[in-house]
């Protein structure tokens, strides 16, 4: 009982500081960035995180803390209104809103969709943070139970795992972008010996070619790349109606959204699931589970799905922060960014975070409570002048974006050379993309690349002298040795179930 | 039977994923090779170049395993794919706007940038860049390339506290 009243005093001690109206300002703003941000058809989280963390490094980190998060919860919640409007969601998690919101913003209740959403996500970020503070102390548990061996083996799960989940039906595609990933951040002084690798000579390659450019030049340039080529229009020639769902409807999908919290904030607690799997299942849950008139709504405008789907993909967000504070490995792509801009401020997360920065993980509650606030006010805010911002042609906003790409790559070291890295970044990211090949696991591979590499030395060094076998005596890592099995299973067998396609004669 | 149309969209011969294999493959072994290179003074439990071999041994793997995924013909070609691993709904790529797109952006970045400074080097990009895609109205162009250098060069240097290059 002491041990739970010291730590609720803490909460509130960090709610406090999180009050401050400088950190206020920095939610807010990150709030209407996000929002905005995710609303626009080309341009994803992935992409917002990319080019934030960068700026993120100048703020102090309770600041960044609060904008970051804002702007993860905004842009996941401002992905339902270009999928409810023009039938293109914003972010891929919103795909499900799409299917049931955009029939309803034909029929004239656009806003009633919008605003069931913005009100599902509001309640997915407290389901999410709700999830995030009662299992944390379990998983740090657990996470104290880890050693060398389990915590390399949970990378390697994370980047494998996100392979699978990110190549459609060619998984061994993910897993190579994954591994690009972890040799991309093998370039530099070996963190165990302080031995170049792979540095070519360059000086500026010593510390590596730098998180932030690579994710800019992946995320962002290559992006551009391939969308300012292209000509596709939108027309939003549907009147929206109001925001304010009736409280009659909000208690309808209110019962949905309960369950589709708790199934969001599980899907993203596990690596590297995410928004868009949560958004899915919750969907397909919720629409098995419909009964009578509301079952058939399902597919013709549904104000249920939307809950179902916006619920889940913003209950996530704490999930995925569950595994990174505990353990150090994040819960998704988007999850592995903010990683990066923690380290940008010598944060590092895991089991002793605790002790290293004492009241950081009260922090995130309190900033993911804030958070959820101010993007839901602001989403309802300014939810009108964004819809009128889609209209805004792809061939006037990318251009837009490669000056803020130079700058947030150049902001990283202050010198060109991250310009240089994020270019490279680009061009190779557009190749891979274009191949079929999967960015986000390139992404965890660099994020948990050096984690993999320190670890599996680590326990090389624990097992000297043991016999191979010793690794069995472990059941944890037995397990995770079994999930390895498995993905790998999956992965290579999937792709041979599918029908030989058939093949143009001559 | 599948129509032409139906074969173009859905299927197409793996060359791009024998590309890929022989890439990585080829990545792969120089890999190996430099953590060979690399100092093992006390075997290679401690060797700087112990990770690295482990991935360049698992990475050729994966390039084989695409190659002869290829070779059996089971390449499906889908839209590539966006981050979140949804396959982006595209238009086909056309590749002289591509690499006018990727040449306008190495020509801002490399020479504009360090040449005229970001202020100037950003107005000349975005005016010409708008110009060529969108083909609007000049003034319109003008006016949003003004107001989004002075922008972005202000907020990030005075919110941000970053000295632009």
């Amino acid at each position: 009982m002491p041990n739970l009243i010291s730590e609720f005093q803490s909460f509130v001690d960090q709610f406090a500081t999180a009050l401050q109206p400088g950190l206020l300002v920095a939610s807010a703003a990150g709030a209407v960035l996000g929002i905005v941000w995710g609303a626009m058809p080309a341009l994803s989280t992935t992409m917002a995180m990319a080019l934030l963390i960068g700026f993120s490094a100048s703020m102090d980190l309770n600041a960044a803390i609060m904008f970051l998060l804002a702007v993860y919860m905004g842009s996941t919640m401002g992905g339902s209104i270009a999928a409810v409007f023009v039938n293109i969601p914003g972010t891929p998690a919103a795909v499900c809103t799409a299917m049931e919101g955009f029939p309803l913003a034909k029929k004239g209740q656009g806003g009633l969709a919008l605003g069931t959403a913005f009100t599902a996500s509001f309640i997915g970020n407290l389901a999410g943070l709700a999830f995030l503070v009662f299992l944390y102390p379990l998983i740090l548990a657990l996470a104290l139970n880890i050693g060398a061996w389990e915590l390399f083996l949970l990378a390697i799960i994370g980047i494998l795992l996100t392979g699978n989940l990110t190549s459609g039906g060619h998984p061994v595609k993910g897993w190579i972008s994954g591994w690009l990933g972890i040799l991309i951040a093998m370039i530099g002084l070996d963190p165990v010996n302080a031995y170049p690798r792979f540095t070519f000579g360059i000086n500026e390659l010593y510390g590596g070619p730098g998180f932030v450019p690579i994710m800019i030049g992946l995320f962002g340039v290559a992006e551009v790349l391939r969308v300012l080529p292209q000509g596709t229009p939108y027309t939003i020639p549907y009147k929206s109606g109001t925001l304010f769902p009736p409280l009659g409807i909000l208690g309808r999908v209110s019962k949905t959204g309960v369950r589709s919290g708790l199934i969001g904030a599980v899907i993203g607690a596990i690596p590297p699931l995410g928004p868009d799997v949560a958004a899915f299942v919750s969907y397909g849950v919720a629409k098995k589970r419909a009964k009578g008139a509301v079952a058939e709504e399902y597919g013709r405008g549904s104000l249920d799905g939307v809950a179902a789907a916006e619920t889940a993909n913003n209950a996530s967000i704490g999930g995925t922060l569950l595994p990174m504070l505990a353990i150090g490995i994040p819960g998704g792509v988007v999850a592995a960014m903010y990683l990066g801009a923690l380290n940008l401020h010598n944060v590092v997360v895991g089991p002793m975070i605790e002790f290293s920065y004492p009241g950081l993980v009260h922090f995130h509650y309190a900033a993911l409570l804030i958070g959820s606030i101010s993007t839901y006010v602001v989403a309802l805010l300014i939810a009108r002048p964004t819809i009128r911002l889609l209209a805004t042609p792809r061939q006037i906003l990318m251009p837009l974006l490669i000056p803020l790409c130079v700058i947030g790559a150049y902001a990283s070291d202050m010198t060109m050379f991250g310009v240089y890295v994020m270019l490279v970044a680009g061009l190779v990211g557009f190749v891979l993309n274009h191949l079929g090949v999967p960015l986000g696991p390139m992404a965890m591979g660099l994020i948990l690349g050096p984690l993999a590499d320190t670890s599996f030395r680590r326990a090389l060094a624990i097992f000297e002298g043991e016999p191979p076998w010793i690794v069995l005596s472990r059941p944890v890592g037995v397990v995770l040795l079994l999930v390895i099995a498995w993905i790998a299973y999956d992965g290579l067998i999937r792709p041979m179930r599918q029908p030989k396609p058939l093949r143009p004669s001559a | 039977m599948m129509s032409s149309s139906e074969i173009d969209r859905g299927v197409r011969p793996p060359v791009g994923d024998y590309v890929l294999a022989g890439v990585i493959a080829a990545l792969s072994v120089t890999v190996i090779v430099a953590a060979f290179l690399m100092p093992r003074a006390e075997g290679w439990s401690q060797s700087p170049g112990l990770f690295p071999l482990i991935s360049g041994v698992g990475l050729l793997a994966m390039a084989a395993i695409l190659a002869f995924a290829a070779w059996r013909g089971r390449t499906i070609v889908e839209a590539p794919a966006t981050d979140s691993g949804q396959p982006a709904e595209e238009e086909p790529v056309d590749i002289g706007r591509t690499l006018l797109v990727a040449a306008s952006i190495l020509v801002y970045a490399l020479v504009l940038v360090p040449l005229l400074g970001y202020r100037i080097a950003t107005l000349v990009y975005l005016l010409a860049a708008i110009w060529y895609f969108w083909r609007g109205n000049l003034l319109v162009i003008a006016a949003i390339s003004i107001g989004a250098t002075v922008f972005l060069s202000e907020t990030f240097q005075r919110a941000f506290s970053i000295i632009l290059p």
